[in-house]
């Protein structure tokens, strides 16, 4: 049986058997004001279920705080907006468990000229790591190939950050701390006494710091004792690198991607990562990433373990960090990969 | 009571009418008026004619109306789906737009697939302008009582009284239905349709017919040569026997026969059912309600 029918459905009085296979039929006639009222009606449905499901999300925020995938996708003003903070019960114990803070003072630092309560741009250009270390030698670093160098930046950032962290006691703040590649720091201290600041300075020379040059303030306030401490940190077993290549250029874009997943699933908010600067060197290129966060030291110091065991192409150049307001830090992360030419 | 069905077949100019119980598989009446224009182009016709029909008949009550119209007063085609296809509906509504001279959004279609839906090698396609669609489903036919419920082409109609007669199996039948202006043959078997011919009004001569009879048999070699005729002009004696002796000439003789029985329906005892090889259309229209 061909069980065909042109007429539309709605006017059939009886429903045809199913002896045929009716593929199509009907529907094609129907009236437009049916048509737009159905549509209207799709579109409130849609409407609707898109609100529930924005409600049920926010009661989800509001109730379990932000998910751990979520960390640093959120913009802050709509964190803030909601009241929600993205700190795990984690990185809240490791910093109320003595993590170096950063907190604001307004003391005068002498020499380096590093600004006193300056933007955070304003520290990393007058970073001079060379004038303190003209005379040393870089042999192992510089006799690296450009991709050692990366996995060389990474352990190193790595090991200046978690070398602080270690060796911080309470009543040390920091007004700046700053990493340069390959293994330069700087920190700007604040010791509320002189026995934490030697208790301090005892426990950075334990960590095997190979050069510490320190430099009291010439002024001492709130009966807090500023000084600065600038040298460079352990220097990473060349031997214990992972190996890497150059990478080519056209997998630049996919590194960002990686790189910027990895800050995310640490809790770091990465921000200006969307502009890289290129520059075409003779042979390779190099890509640089200029970002800030306000992420805590304890996620920063996670975000460098997990950059140092990933495979992400981006080495750190350098990182600057320094107080933003009561317990807030504020970090540029100037990251460096270096691509093969095209 | 028994339900009433009255099936209609358009033609060009006139229509056929049988009224038929479905269920008891009884045919009451059949009937051939002629008509001053296409009923299929002006709705007002059709609607006059079968009122000013059923006003000079003393007739049962109507329940349900199934038209069959001309394959020339829309489109139908016979579509073999590529077995490479990925969508068979897709494929078979292409093809039919290229087919057209005009948009096919303009035309209502109706699409049924064969063997089956899920492997389909091909599919009838009906279509009508939906101009037509809509003056059959206006306020004013609704109101006269003859809106039909049904609206499908002759072929189909045919096929499925076939089908429902005579039975289908492997093996091809073919069908010739000859009208005054449009003449059509199509072959099928249990799988579907196979293969249809259509022959335009001013190339209708029985040379022209058994000419489309002997190209669309060269297609199935291995079947009898049978051809079932009805239409118009199965009622035409001169022209019957001229298309007969045509047939026999041919290098493969086919043997027409005239399709004025039909083995599973019972007739009123009281009627006149000698116009029924040109009302095979309406007959087969009303066994949508079988």
């Amino acid at each position: 049986m061909i069980k065909s029918n042109l007429m539309p459905s709605a006017s059939g009085k009886t429903a045809p058997q199913a002896i045929g296979m009716k593929v199509k039929s009907g529907g094609l006639n129907k009236k437009k004001g049916g048509e737009s009222k159905s549509r209207l009606s799709s579109v409130a449905n849609f409407l609707f279920m898109l609100f529930v499901f924005f409600m049920s999300g926010l009661l989800y925020l509001l109730i379990f705080g932000v998910p751990g995938f979520l960390r640093g996708t959120i913009p802050q003003n709509i964190l803030d907006l909601l009241g929600l903070s993205e700190e795990t019960a984690a990185t809240q114990v490791l910093r109320e468990a003595g993590a170096p803070k950063l907190t604001a003072h307004g003391t005068r630092a002498e020499d380096p000229a590093v600004p006193v309560n300056g933007s955070v741009e304003e520290v990393v250009r007058t970073m001079r790591p060379d004038i303190y270390f003209r005379d040393r030698q870089l042999t192992s670093y510089k006799e690296q190939a450009l991709s050692n160098r990366i996995p060389y930046q990474k352990q190193a950032f790595h090991i200046m950050l978690s070398t602080f962290y270690k060796a911080t006691p309470d009543g040390i703040g920091y007004l700046d701390l700053a990493y340069q590649a390959p293994n330069f720091y700087f920190v700007r201290v604040v010791a509320q006494d002189s026995r934490t600041r030697t208790s301090y300075l005892d426990q950075l020379r334990a960590k095997v710091m190979p050069d510490m040059i320190v430099r009291d303030s010439a002024t001492i306030k709130d009966g807090g004792i500023e000084f600065s401490v600038f040298g460079s940190t352990a220097q990473p077993e060349l031997s214990e690198l992972k190996p890497m290549r150059l990478i080519q250029y056209s997998r630049v874009k996919s590194e960002i991607m990686a790189l910027r997943t990895l800050a995310v699933a640490n809790q770091v908010r990465l921000v200006g990562w969307e502009k890289p600067i290129e520059e075409e060197l003779e042979t390779y290129r190099r890509v640089i990433l200029r970002t800030t966060t306000e992420a805590d030291y304890p996620s920063l110091l996670n975000f460098a373990e997990a950059l140092q065991k990933s495979d992400v192409a981006f080495g750190v150049q350098q990182f600057v960090s320094r107080p933003s307001g009561p317990e807030k830090m504020l970090s540029a992360l100037e990251f460096v990969l270096y691509a093969a030419m095209r | 009571m028994q339900k009433v069905c009255l099936g209609i077949e358009i033609s060009q100019d006139g229509v056929k009418i049988a009224l038929v119980e479905p269920e008891r598989r009884h045919i009451i009446k059949i009937d051939a008026v002629p008509t001053s224009g296409n009923s299929i182009d002006d709705v007002s016709i059709y609607s006059s004619v079968l009122s000013s029909w059923v006003r000079s008949n003393l007739l049962p009550k109507i329940n349900s109306i199934a038209v069959a119209f001309s394959s020339c007063n829309g489109v139908i085609r016979l579509v073999t789906v590529p077995k490479e296809t990925e969508s068979a509906l897709n494929y078979v509504n292409w093809e039919f737009a290229c087919s057209i001279n005009s948009k096919a959004s303009n035309y209502k279609t109706d699409i049924v697939f064969y063997p089956s839906v899920k492997k389909p090698e091909r599919a009838i396609v009906t279509a009508m302008r939906k101009k037509i669609i809509e003056s059959f489903c206006s306020v004013e036919l609704e109101k006269s009582g003859f809106k039909p419920n049904y609206l499908m082409a002759d072929v189909c109609a045919l096929y499925n009284l076939l089908e429902y007669t005579e039975g289908l199996s492997g093996q091809p039948k073919c069908i010739l239905k000859a009208d005054e202006k449009f003449a059509m043959a199509f072959w099928g078997n249990e799988t579907g349709p196979l293969a249809i011919r259509l022959l335009p009004k001013d190339n209708i001569s029985p040379e022209a017919v058994t000419d489309i009879l002997e190209t669309g048999f060269k297609e199935f070699p291995k079947a009898k040569k049978n051809v079932k005729f009805c239409g118009e002009l199965s009622g035409n004696a001169e022209f019957t026997g001229e298309l007969a002796r045509a047939a026999k000439d041919l290098g493969e003789s086919v043997n027409l026969q005239l399709w004025n029985s039909l083995s599973k329906f019972s007739l009123e005892k009281v009627g006149d059912f000698s116009k029924l090889s040109q009302c095979m259309g309406a007959v087969g229209a009303t066994l949508s309600y079988i």
